[in-house]
């Protein structure tokens, strides 16, 4: 086994670990917006570790950069996904999701 | 069965998770439960694009990943407002 091939295999288990840990975290967590944090490792981490597999097996052909792109736009369009969701969970709990007058009372959310 | 159809079955896998918090808990969960599996749904189209080791294949894992965060986006919207 090469050092090409070892990297590639390296780069795949931590991608798939951090997306099993990922689903793992978002069905044991109890309520919405813990659930959320855990998406994260899903589509900011492993996408950039399987895209890195594939250019290190295929160079920057148009395998590789595509790969690249796609791992490109999944991190740049979760953070905002996130908060829509979050957002969405909390105009349904509160009404708004900017911080409501009792939790402004208490001191804060 | 290289290392890649490997890594596609064992990411596969991790879409039980998000099948079962669909399943589960308020809408809101479902969504995320619904979101994160579009996710995998995109790294396990990678991954087999290049298990097949066609370059063009990679397109459908892109337009997987913008449909999926559109899909995620008017479900937000419909789930603060009408549902």
């Amino acid at each position: 086994m090469s050092a090409a091939e070892a990297a590639v295999a390296a780069l795949l288990v931590l991608g798939v670990a951090a997306t099993w840990l990922s689903c793992l975290g978002v069905l044991l967590m109890g309520d919405p917006y813990d659930r959320l944090h855990y998406t994260a490792p899903a589509s900011a981490l492993a996408p950039v570790l399987i895209a890195a597999a594939v250019v290190v097996e295929e160079g920057l052909s148009a395998a590789g950069v595509k790969a690249l792109l796609i791992a490109l736009v999944l991190v740049g369009t979760s953070p905002v996904l996130g908060h829509a969701t979050a957002r969405a969970a909390r105009i349904r709990e509160h009404g708004q999701w900017t911080i409501t007058d009792a939790e402004r009372k208490q001191g804060g959310p | 069965m290289n290392q890649w159809m490997v890594a596609a079955l064992a990411l596969l896998a991790g879409l039980v998770p998000c099948g079962v918090v669909c399943l589960r808990g308020g809408p809101v969960d479902r969504l995320i439960g619904l979101e994160l599996a579009g996710t995998v749904d995109t790294l396990v189209l990678l991954v087999l694009a290049q298990a097949y080791d066609r370059a063009i294949y990679f397109d459908l894992a892109l337009a997987l990943a913008l449909l999926s965060f559109a899909g995620g986006l008017v479900f937000a919207r419909f789930l603060e407002r009408w549902i």
